[in-house]
């Protein structure tokens, strides 16, 4: 019998991703002996998909106080405040979404015998096991790679998963199937050299069509849309090539790089883009080190011409045009033959699910099923029995979505039945794929380090409740797109939905609340194509309550055909606030004990150590009445955005960011008048020299965004609409980090007290 | 054969009546506590899924968790980080601990309250390489599982039925018709 992984999976690897996983096995012996700084074996492990998870520094508030989990390994780290037991995540990226059975078979195996016996389904269609540790990372990756998976650069500041629309090949919308360049584009850009110098991450969708949300290009750092054009009579392949966008705190709009970038230059191009990008982009500030930073900073134009010239010094690869001797190479083909759905009586559930579940194929006689995971989650048992089903009527054709879910394609019709029927036994018949009860969410408190309020908790209320709205106004919106973010990085998606939500705090006496901030209005159809803009924040608890006013009245109220984006314009914000205004005071602890405890998680909300001091209390009242006002500024910031004011918004989105820093200048300085440049002077010298200010995990990026408003403050005349919107956001960005610098002071002027 | 890793379950009396809602707060408190006398980190709800692990309390040697998977409501013990090769007091190792696990829960103010029977265990080697699900492995471990069970069982009878297929994890069923109640088997083992 053999006593490792590695001997019984000889053979069965690529020698190269072999090789470079018992490198990374060596590395963490180094790292155990101390021969390896930290910092170096954080990115090292990070670029092998190995991320850090919530409480991996040590310390966990209970709900009472914060107790040190005292780990075995002792002080030993696998990064700076990460500790060498603590359990961590594992990113496996799955490219362009594709799985085969024996590969979902292979990660249920690692999910039971390495993590929670969960396999949860992301956002960007990579495959994310938590509660993982490190030491089994090497085997975990070795059997990755025996069924051709690679956990390589699913994290750090690399080339991250290449997503694609799940329905490229079999859409009729489509261009052509963009399957075999999402694949090649994958296995060039994997390790390449010219990746290896980013500062940050570079993300990539691909998309068949422009119309549909598909692949999402229009948030991505490299988006690439099919396109077609005639060249002497003859039909030629390209794509929509567009750079530089992004969610994150701050979502930019891709800028378009070339209108139509040939099959043959699509990989030189992004080569060309990852090195203009490793030379200028920014290294030193990670909070603006995206490519959207760069783009932004100097234009589209000049970056095209960067791109260019970089372009010509490239030596010519053959992989760049290699792959296209065989574009059939990814081909599905069907297992059955195409059929019609067999007449009825059908089983329990059967219509609804196909309603909303199935998507016919250009192919005639098969459809698309969507498999709704809730919270994209599934069971190893669950992910074994998708894996039979694979086997038994489409073959390896399974994609994992962005809406956290998995679809089969290559359906026959008359398989229907049989197929809802086996899907029904392992309780996988959820309508809904991609409707409003399809609730979307980041893991947020849950497992992630950065989370500030549960997504995932809410996310899970939330489509729980939405199950249960009255049949007469549902079918009018259950078309809405409902997703959750546990703090700023977006990883949910809360920009492009119709409701979004993104995870805050709020400081209410001496205690903290969670809350999210309530983001209406974004476009998921037309690849992401706008973004909503907050209105305001509202306790976690009370989400439902929100979801429920704006939803009924937008089912009842709507016009024909009347998008939930254009009712939002149509009614106005100052209209939307005001139907939440109540629901957006706090009560006293006394009075709504519930308010100050998350979804799903008993324990008081993150009050820490903080104590009760009257004097505190009093000080609150009047610091958070100038936090408050900031933040009512950026909501009269995005009143003047919708109605085009670029400018009035702008500079009240400015103003916004001066009234947050005064309400805090204030608290330390009382004497502090309302001229800008004494109150910015006043919070460089209060707040960030002494880094009061600086976010615990994104440092001074929040407080970079209004030392930069004030420089550029009358720079600039007629500012374009996605400058605008920048501000806006930003703005909105440093009212929370000023709220939660406000809670970092509370807390130490209770501790100096004590 | 190393068979550390060692999965022990233990079903409810009554799965129908079980809430997991009122045990989130408990395995908090077993946290804030340190009830289990391990080093317990976390608690996290997988109630959307069906028949899954529907709460876990995650813990650095062992998680337990309140586990739906066929349909069978009970709570795992899933020794994850150990060191014990040996297969008997590796199984003694979880067996009790599943068994305090229970006795706890049991002894917990929910509504209703938890009750567990003692009359069957199920037993999973968390471990594909050491031991695959086959008629080899059940033949060379049972003799050690039956060594450790008979202490837990002392004088009543009990069976041991190895079931799934090669690509599930090492699975044992074991059936103890008329065993006594949870306290007085964790007592025979403490």
């Amino acid at each position: 019998m053999t006593s490792t992984w590695k001997e019984k999976l000889q053979g069965a690897m690529p020698p190269a991703w072999a090789e470079e996983i018992d490198v990374f096995e060596t590395q963490l012996l180094l790292r155990k002996q101390g021969k390896i700084e930290e910092k170096l074996f954080a990115e090292t492990r990070l670029r092998r998909g190995t991320y850090g998870q919530r409480y991996d520094n040590g310390q966990r508030y209970d709900g009472v106080g914060t107790q040190t989990l005292t780990f075995p390994s002792g002080e030993l780290t696998k990064g700076p405040m990460t500790m060498w037991d603590a359990p961590g995540m594992t990113r496996i990226k799955i490219p362009y979404g594709k799985l085969g059975a024996t590969q979902l078979d292979t990660i249920a195996e690692l999910a039971e015998e390495y993590s929670d016996g969960i396999l949860h389904v992301t956002t960007r269609q990579d495959i994310q096991l938590h509660f993982v540790h490190i030491e089994d990372g090497p085997d975990l990756m070795r059997r990755l790679a025996a069924v051709g998976i690679t956990t390589r650069e699913a994290c750090g500041n690399s080339i991250r998963n290449v997503t694609a629309c799940p329905l490229v090949g079999v859409c009729s919308d489509e261009s052509f199937d963009i399957t075999p360049y999402a694949d090649a584009m994958t296995y060039f850009l994997l390790g390449h050299p010219d990746v290896q110098g980013f500062g940050r991450k570079f993300k990539i969708a691909f998309s068949g069509c422009k119309g549909h949300a598909c692949g999402l290009t229009n948030f991505h750092d490299g988006g690439c849309i099919a396109k077609t054009k005639v060249v002497d009579g003859k039909t030629v392949r390209g794509f929509e090539f567009y750079v530089g966008g992004g969610l994150g705190s701050v979502p930019y709009p891709a800028k378009l790089l070339d209108d139509f970038c040939s099959e043959e230059e699509l990989l030189p191009t992004i080569q060309a883009v990852s090195r203009v990008f490793a030379k200028l982009g920014e290294k030193e500030n990670r909070s603006r080190a995206r490519i959207k930073f760069l783009v932004k900073k100097i234009g589209i134009e000049e970056f095209g011409r960067l791109v260019k010239e970089e372009r010509q010094n490239l030596r010519p690869d053959p992989r760049w045009t290699s792959f296209l001797d065989d574009l059939h190479k990814t081909d599905e083909k069907p297992i059955k033959p195409p059929g019609v759905l067999p007449a009825g009586p059908y089983p329990e559930g059967f219509e609804a699910w196909s309603r909303s579940n199935l998507y016919h194929q250009k192919q005639k006689g098969y459809v698309v099923a969507t498999v709704t995971l809730p919270l994209g989650d599934m069971t190893a048992i669950q992910a074994r029995a998708l894996a039979d089903i694979a086997r038994k009527y489409t073959g390896d054709t399974m994609r994992a979505t962005v809406d956290q879910n998995i679809c089969f394609r290559w359906l026959s019709e008359a398989d229907l039945v049989a197929f809802y029927t086996d899907l029904a036994a392992m309780g996988l018949v959820e309508p809904g794929a991609g409707q409003i009860t399809d609730v979307t969410a980041c893991p947020g408190t849950d497992t992630c380090k950065l989370g500030i309020s549960s997504s995932r908790g809410l996310a899970g209320e939330l489509r729980k409740q939405l199950k249960l709205v009255d049949a007469a106004t549902a079918a009018a919106s259950e078309s809405l797109h409902v997703k959750c973010s546990g703090c700023f990085n977006s990883c949910g998606q809360h920009h492009v939905a119709d409701l979004g939500f993104l995870g805050v705090s709020r400081q209410v006496g001496s205690r903290k609340v969670p809350h999210f901030q309530v983001v209406l209005g974004g476009e998921w159809e037309n690849n992401g194509g706008s973004y909503g803009l907050a209105i305001g924040a509202v306790p976690s608890k009370r989400v439902p309550e929100v979801v429920d006013r704006l939803r009924g009245r937008y089912a009842k109220e709507k016009n024909d055909g009347e998008s939930f984006k254009d009712f939002i314009g149509r009614i106005g914000k100052k209209q939307v606030r005001a139907m939440l205004e109540d629901l957006m005071k706090v009560p006293s602890y006394e009075e709504a004990r519930d308010l100050y405890s998350d979804w799903g998680d008993p324990r008081e909300y993150n009050i820490g150590d903080m104590g009760e001091g009257e004097c505190a209390g009093e000080v609150v009242a009047f610091a958070v009445m100038g936090l408050a006002a900031a933040e009512r500024e950026v909501f009269e910031a995005t009143l003047l955005f919708d109605e085009g004011k670029n400018d009035q918004a702008a500079e009240r989105g400015y103003k916004a960011m001066l009234t947050g820093a005064q309400a805090l200048i204030r608290d330390l300085n009382p004497n502090i008048g309302d001229d800008a440049d004494e109150i910015v002077s006043e919070f460089k010298t209060r707040l960030v020299e002494p880094k009061l200010f600086n976010d615990p995990f994104a440092g001074a990026k929040f407080a970079q965004m209004l030392l930069h408003a004030h420089e550029d403050k009358g720079k600039d005349r007629n500012i374009a609409k996605d400058t605008a919107q920048h501000l806006i956001e930003e703005a909105q960005l440093f009212v929370e980090a000023a709220y939660a610098c406000y809670e970092r002071m509370v807390q130490q002027r209770t501790v100096a007290a004590e | 054969m190393n068979a550390g890793k060692i999965q022990a379950k233990i079903f409810v009396e009554s799965p129908a009546e079980l809430d997991v809602t009122p045990l989130v707060p408990v395995f908090h408190e077993w946290i804030q506590k340190n009830a289990l006398g391990e080093l317990l980190i976390d608690v996290t709800e997988y109630g959307h899924v069906h028949h899954g692990p529907s709460l876990l309390l995650v813990g650095h040697e062992s998680d337990y968790v309140v586990d739906f998977a066929e349909g069978r409501a009970g709570l795992v013990c899933n020794r994850k980080r150990v060191t014990k090769d040996d297969p008997e007091s590796a199984v003694l190792d979880a067996v009790r601990r599943v068994l305090a696990a229970a006795r706890r829960l049991e002894g917990e103010a929910v509504t209703p309250p938890v009750r567990f029977r003692g009359d069957e265990l199920l037993l999973h080697v968390n471990d594909r390489l050491a031991a695959p699900n086959t008629r080899d492995t059940f033949t060379t471990l049972a003799p050690a599982f039956e060594k450790a069970l008979k202490k837990v069982y002392a004088g009543t009878a009990f069976t041991l039925e190895q079931l799934g297929t090669p690509r599930e994890l090492f699975t044992v069923r074991v059936l103890a018709k008329g065993a006594p109640a949870v306290a007085e088997l964790l007592a025979r083992i403490s």
